[in-house]
C-alpha cells in the first residue's frame, strides 16, 4: 500500500523529471497512463471593479456612436488603437490583452488574444448581479463571493456550498479547494478543510532559524524543529487533536512540494507578479493530481478612479496604468493554460475552468480625473479546454442614454451565477436540480452555452 | 531548585493526559494550579509574577479569586504605569485625536499619502498587541476584544480605517465592564459603526434596515427569536409586555425609528458649511421620519431624536438579549457549549441589572466565581491573537508594534504573517465578528500559519544585530545560573513549567528532550552561550551544534502543543 506520503513524494520527483526532460513520459505510481481524473473550477476574482468597457470596446455601429458621445476623451479608445475581436468588427480588445506596450494591434496575438483566437476564451457582456444593486465594493464582492446577491451575512460562501452539495467527488490528498489569499476567502466561508495560502511556498512552519529549520542527515542525523510537529500531534485526542494532526500532516505534504524549483512546460512564461506565482503554483497542483476540485485566486487593483490610462499601441513608453494590469493579468492566465494544455501528461486544461468576475462595471462616462468611478454591469471571462471560446455571450445592454441603468452605468442582463452554474452542471456533474443549495433563488437551470459538456 | 520558579511546581508530567481528561478534578490543594486556571483562562497568559500576585491575595482559592475580581473589575483603580509608559514611548500619532481630527487629518487630509488614512486602525491594532501583553487590566483587555466582536466594524475598510480610533476609544472601550444600554448608545453613534451598517445614509424615505436588523439579530435579541414576516403584531407578546422576538416588520419600524442618525460628511443635503464636515455623529431632523413607531409589540411616541433611544430601551432590557449576551459571554470565558443552567443564571444577573452603571461587571462577576468556570480547563481552543499574545507575556516580549514599519524592522514580516492565520485585528468583514468556536480556529491553513509565526517568535529582533524581542536566553540563564544543571531535561522542564505549568503529556515532553540534546546524554550539560546568538558549527557533538538557537526552537515547538493551545 502506497502512503499519501509517498506518494506525493513520487509525483514530485516524477514530476521534476518529466518537467526538465522534454518529452519524458510521466510516471504515475497509481497505474498505467496518466490523467487528471477530475474536473477543476478556477474561480479568480478582479477585485476593485475592473473598467470591462475598457477591456471590450465598441469599435463600430451605433454603440460606437453612443461610446464617442458619452465616453470622457481621458478614458476614451480609437477604434484604432484596439485589437480586432468579433468577425463583424463591432468589438475591439484594449490591446494589453494581446500584446506588449511596443506591439502595434496587428501584431501576432499573444496572451488573452491568442485564447481567444484559438476559441479558449469566452467573454459574456453585461454581466452581474441584475437582482442586487451595490455600488460598495465590500459589499458587492461579499453578495458575489457568498453567492447571495443581496445579502452578506450568509454563513458559507458558494463554493463551501457547492462542495458539501456535491456528490462523488476524488478523494482530496491536500484539499479539495485551494484559496490563494492571505485569509479566508468569504467564497470558501464555513469550510474547514480549505487550505488558505497567499503562496504555496509560504505555507510551512519555516520561522526557526535557518540552522534548525531543515533537516541534514549527514551531520549526526540532525533533525529539523518543523519535522518534530507531527510527533508533537501524534498524541492528542478530540476536534482539536485531530486538526493538529491534519496540519502536521498537511504541513509536511507541502513542504515536500518543490514549488520553488517547479518547471512549466509548453514554453509557458508565468509573469513575476503574485497572480503569477499562485498560478504557477495551482497548476502544479493540479498537475499532482490530489484531488483538488476548486481553487480561488484574486487579481485586485482595478478600482480606477484616476489616471486609468489609455493604451497607445506601438509607442513603449507611454502610461497605462490599466494596461499594464491587463498585461498581468492576461499573461498569468495565458501561461497557466499553456503549461496545462500542453503538459506532458496530456491536455490538462481540458479538465479545468477559469471564471474571471469583478464586483461591478464602471460609470460610463468617466470622470475629471481620467479614471472612472462605480457602476454595474460588466464584462466576465472564461478560459478553458472545454469552454466554446471566440464569441461573446449575453445581451449587450447598450449605452445609449434610454439604455443606461439610472442614466449611468452599463445595465446587467445576465447573472453571474449562471455563468458558475452552467461550470458546475456541465464540468462538475453537479445535478442542476441541486443548484439552489449552491445559488439559494437562482431559479431554473439556463445555461450560456460557454461550457462544453 | 532553580528549575522552578515563583513557587510553581513542575508539576503533573507524562503520568496521565490530564488535559484531554473530560473531568478535570478540581485540584483544590494546589493553589498555584488553581491560579493558573483561573489565570490562563481570564487574561491573555498567566505570568510567574501574575501566579504569585493571585496567591498573594488572600489564604484560600476562593479569597483569592474574589480579591482578584474586586480588583480587575475596578479595571480603571488598576495601576497601569508600565503600560502607558511604553505607549507613550511608542509615540502613536492618532490614539488621542477627536473624531474631527481624525476626519480633517486622514480624511479630508489623507489623498496624497495612502497609509495615512489607515494609521488610525494600524495604531489601534498596535496598541491592541501593546495592551494584551502588558496591561494589568487583563479581564478588561479580554472583554474589550469581546466587545470589539460582538459590535464588529471592518476596521480597514476604507471609509473606516480614518475613524477608527474613536471606534474603539469611545465606543468599545468606555463600558466594556459597564452597562450594556450606555453601550449601545455609543456603538450607535460611532461613526464607524454609522457607515458600516449604513445608517449613516438611512433617511426618511430612502431607508436602509442594515443598521437595524443587525442591531437586532446580532447586537442584541438574538436570531433565535426572528421571525420572519412583514406583518406588524405577528409576534406573540411575552410576561414583560413586549413581543418575544422580532418581525421584519419590527426591522423596519427601527429603521425608522434611526432615520437621522448620520455623520456630518458633507453630504450634499447638508448646509454646506464645515460645520457639517467634521466626521461626528449628529441627529438630522430633516432626515428623520416623524410619527409613531411599534416596535416589539409597543407603541413608541414621536419624539425625534428620542424615539431610538426608546427603541434601544426595550432591546437592552429585552429577556432575548440577556440570553442572547449571557450565551456568548460563556462561550468566551466557559466553553464552545456552556451549560444552559449557567447561561440561565447569567441572563438573570444581566437582566435585572440592566440599568445598573456595573451591569457587565456583576455579569462578569458571576460568571467568574460560578463552579463552571473555577473547576473548568482547557474546553476552549486558544484564537491565533491568544497564542501569540500568550506566548508573548511568557516570553517576556520587548515589543512596540507598527505598521507600516520601515522593512527591515520585524514588524512588518510580523504582520504579515499574523494576518495569515485570519485573525488579524480588525479585519473580519461581516457584522458578526471573528468566530468564538475552535472548528472555526482549527483549519490547517489557520493552524498551519499560526505555528509559523510561532516558530518565527523567539527569533525576532529589534534589527538585524539588535536584541531578541523575546527573552528565551535571559530567562533561561538566571533560573539556571549554574552552567552545569543545563541538562536538556532541566531546560525542557522550565520551559514546560513557565509555558505551560508544567501540564504536558509525557510523549511530547520526551519529544522535546530528544530535540533539545540531539545525540547528547539527557543528562549531559549543553552549551546554550556559546557562539551567541546563534552557536556555533559542530558536525560530531550535536549538543554544540547551534545550540543557542536550538533552545529557541525548543521554545517554538512547546508554543506549538495541543496544551498551549486549550485554555
Amino acid at each position: 500500500m502506497i502512503t499519501r506520503r509517498s506518494f506525493i513524494k513520487a509525483c514530485c520527483a516524477a514530476a521534476a523529471a518529466s518537467s526538465a526532460v522534454p518529452g519524458m513520459a510521466y510516471f504515475n505510481p497509481l497505474g498505467a497512463g496518466r490523467n487528471i481524473s477530475n474536473d477543476v473550477i478556477v474561480y479568480l476574482f478582479l477585485r476593485g471593479g475592473i473598467d470591462g468597457l475598457h477591456l471590450v470596446v465598441p469599435s463600430s455601429g451605433p454603440e460606437r456612436v453612443s461610446y464617442d458621445q458619452i465616453r470622457h476623451p481621458g478614458v476614451l479608445i480609437p477604434e484604432t488603437d484596439l485589437r480586432a475581436l468579433d468577425a463583424e468588427g463591432r468589438w475591439g480588445l484594449h490591446p494589453r490583452a494581446g500584446g506588449l506596450r511596443g506591439d502595434g494591434v496587428g501584431s501576432a496575438p499573444k496572451w488573452l488574444q491568442k485564447l481567444w483566437v484559438q476559441n479558449k476564451l469566452a467573454i459574456i457582456q453585461g454581466c452581474g448581479m441584475p437582482t442586487a444593486l451595490s455600488r460598495s465594493h465590500f459589499d458587492a464582492q461579499a453578495w458575489m463571493d457568498l453567492g447571495t446577491p443581496g445579502s452578506k451575512n450568509t454563513s458559507t460562501g458558494w463554493i463551501t456550498r457547492y462542495l458539501s452539495a456535491a456528490t462523488g467527488l476524488p478523494q482530496a490528498e491536500l484539499s479539495s479547494v485551494f484559496g490563494f489569499a492571505s485569509t479566508l476567502p468569504l467564497s470558501l466561508l464555513g469550510n474547514n478543510e480549505a487550505f488558505t495560502v497567499s503562496r504555496a511556498e509560504e505555507f510551512k512552519v519555516d520561522g526557526f532559524h535557518w540552522s534548525w529549520d531543515d533537516s541534514d542527515p549527514d551531520i549526526n542525523n540532525h533533525q529539523g524543529a518543523h519535522t518534530r510537529l507531527a510527533n508533537i500531534w501524534a498524541q492528542s485526542d478530540g476536534l482539536l487533536g485531530s486538526k493538529g494532526k491534519t496540519t502536521a500532516q498537511a504541513l509536511a505534504q507541502m513542504r515536500d512540494i518543490p514549488f520553488s524549483e517547479y518547471l512549466s512546460e509548453g514554453g509557458a512564461e508565468y509573469p513575476d507578479n503574485g497572480l503569477g506565482i499562485q498560478m504557477q503554483n495551482l497548476a502544479q497542483l493540479i498537475k499532482q493530481d490530489t484531488g483538488l476540485v476548486a481553487a480561488t485566486l484574486d487579481y485586485g487593483g482595478w478600482d480606477t478612479h484616476e489616471g486609468q490610462g489609455k493604451p497607445q499601441p506601438g509607442n513603449p513608453g507611454h502610461y497605462d496604468y490599466y494596461g499594464n494590469q491587463l498585461e498581468g493579468l492576461s499573461r498569468a492566465v495565458e501561461a497557466f493554460y499553456t503549461d496545462l494544455a500542453l503538459s506532458a501528461q496530456g491536455n490538462i486544461m481540458n479538465r479545468v475552468s477559469v471564471v474571471m468576475l469583478s464586483e461591478f462595471g464602471r460609470k460610463v462616462r468617466g470622470n475629471q480625473s481620467n479614471g472612472t468611478d462605480h457602476g454595474y454591469g460588466n464584462v466576465a471571462m472564461v478560459v478553458g479546454g472545454s469552454v466554446n471560446g471566440g464569441q461573446l455571450y449575453g445581451n449587450f445592454p447598450g449605452l445609449d442614454k434610454a439604455s443606461l441603468f439610472e442614466n449611468q452605468d452599463l445595465g446587467v442582463t445576465t447573472d453571474y451565477r449562471r455563468i458558475l452554474a452552467e461550470a458546475l452542471v456541465k464540468r462538475m456533474n453537479f445535478s442542476a436540480g441541486n443548484l439552489d443549495q449552491v445559488f439559494p433563488g437562482i431559479g431554473s437551470y439556463e445555461p450560456l452555452g460557454v461550457f462544453q459538456q | 531548585m532553580d528549575a522552578q520558579l515563583g513557587g510553581m511546581p513542575v508539576g503533573l508530567r507524562g503520568e496521565e493526559d490530564q488535559i484531554f481528561v473530560d473531568d478535570f478534578v478540581d485540584n483544590a490543594s494546589d493553589p498555584a494550579q488553581f491560579a493558573w486556571r483561573i489565570l490562563e483562562r481570564a487574561t491573555y497568559g498567566a505570568q510567574p509574577s501574575d501566579v504569585d500576585a493571585f496567591l498573594a491575595l488572600g489564604s484560600s482559592d476562593d479569597e483569592c479569586l474574589a480579591a482578584w475580581l474586586d480588583q480587575q473589575l475596578s479595571w480603571s483603580s488598576v495601576n497601569d504605569a508600565a503600560l502607558d509608559s511604553r505607549l507613550s514611548a511608542a509615540n502613536y500619532s492618532t490614539l488621542e485625536k477627536s473624531v474631527s481630527e481624525l476626519w480633517s487629518d486622514h480624511v479630508r487630509g489623507s489623498l496624497s499619502n495612502w497609509p495615512l488614512r489607515y494609521y488610525p486602525t494600524a495604531e489601534t491594532d498596535a496598541a491592541r498587541w501593546m495592551r494584551a501583553v502588558y496591561s494589568n487590566r487583563q479581564l478588561y483587555e479580554m472583554m474589550v476584544e469581546f466587545w470589539h466582536d460582538h459590535f464588529n466594524v471592518a476596521g480597514w475598510e476604507f471609509s473606516i480605517a480614518p475613524v477608527f480610533v474613536q471606534h474603539d476609544r469611545d465606543a468599545i472601550r468606555p463600558e466594556a465592564l459597564g452597562n450594556f444600554r450606555t453601550m449601545l448608545e455609543s456603538v450607535a453613534t460611532s461613526t464607524a459603526m454609522l457607515y458600516y451598517l449604513d445608517n449613516a445614509s438611512n433617511r426618511s424615505g430612502g431607508y436602509n434596515e442594515n443598521w437595524a436588523r443587525e442591531l437586532m439579530e446580532l447586537h442584541t435579541l438574538g436570531v433565535d427569536v426572528y421571525y420572519p414576516g412583514t406583518t406588524p403584531g405577528s409576534v406573540p407578546i411575552g410576561d414583560d409586555g413586549l413581543a418575544i422576538g422580532y418581525s421584519d416588520a419590527d426591522v423596519y419600524e427601527v429603521a425608522r425609528c434611526f432615520t437621522g442618525w448620520t455623520v456630518r460628511d458633507g453630504h450634499w443635503q447638508f448646509p454646506d458649511t464645515p460645520d457639517y464636515d467634521t466626521g461626528e455623529f449628529f441627529y438630522y431632523s430633516n432626515w428623520h421620519e416623524g410619527g409613531s413607531k411599534f416596535v416589539l409589540g409597543q407603541w413608541l411616541a414621536p419624539g425625534g431624536q428620542q424615539q431610538a433611544r426608546l427603541a434601544m430601551d426595550l432591546l437592552a432590557r429585552h429577556a432575548a438579549t440577556a440570553r442572547h449576551l449571557a450565551t456568548k459571554l460563556c462561550r468566551r470565558f466557559i466553553s464552545d457549549d456552556p451549560p444552559q443552567s449557567l447561561i440561565d443564571s447569567t441572563a438573570e444577573v444581566w437582566r435585572s441589572a440592566w440599568q445598573a452603571p456595573d451591569q457587565i461587571a456583576q455579569v462578569m462577576r458571576h460568571l467568574l466565581t460560578s463552579d463552571e468556570f473555577k473547576q473548568g480547563q482547557g474546553e476552549k481552543v486558544r484564537r491565533p491573537f491568544e497564542l501569540v499574545a500568550s506566548a508573548m507575556r511568557k516570553l517576556d516580549a520587548d515589543i512596540e508594534p507598527r505598521h507600516y514599519d520601515d522593512f527591515w524592522r520585524p514588524y512588518n514580516e510580523f504582520f504579515n504573517r499574523f494576518s495569515l492565520t485570519g485573525h488579524a485585528s480588525f479585519r473580519w468583514p461581516a457584522p458578526n465578528g471573528y468566530p468564538d468556536t475552535k472548528d472555526r480556529w482549527t483549519s490547517a491553513s489557520v493552524m498551519g500559519q499560526t505555528w509559523r509565526i510561532l516558530s518565527l517568535l523567539p527569533e525576532m529582533k529589534k534589527s538585524d544585530d539588535g536584541p531578541f524581542l523575546m527573552k528565551v536566553q535571559d530567562l533561561t540563564l538566571a533560573a539556571f545560573p549554574n552552567a552545569g544543571n543545563r541538562t536538556a531535561v532541566n531546560l525542557v522542564d522550565f520551559w514546560i513549567g513557565r509555558l505551560l505549568n508544567g501540564q504536558i503529556h509525557t510523549s511530547r515532553r520526551q519529544e522535546y528532550i530528544d530535540f533539545l540534546r540531539q545525540n547528547a546524554a539527557p543528562d549531559q550539560a549543553l552549551d546554550i552561550s556559546a557562539g551567541f546568538p546563534n552557536g556555533n558549527w559542530s558536525s560530531g557533538d550535536l549538543s554544540e551544534h547551534y545550540t543557542p538557537v536550538r533552545l529557541r526552537a525548543m521554545v517554538s515547538l512547546i508554543l506549538v502543543s495541543p496544551e498551549f493551545y486549550q485554555r
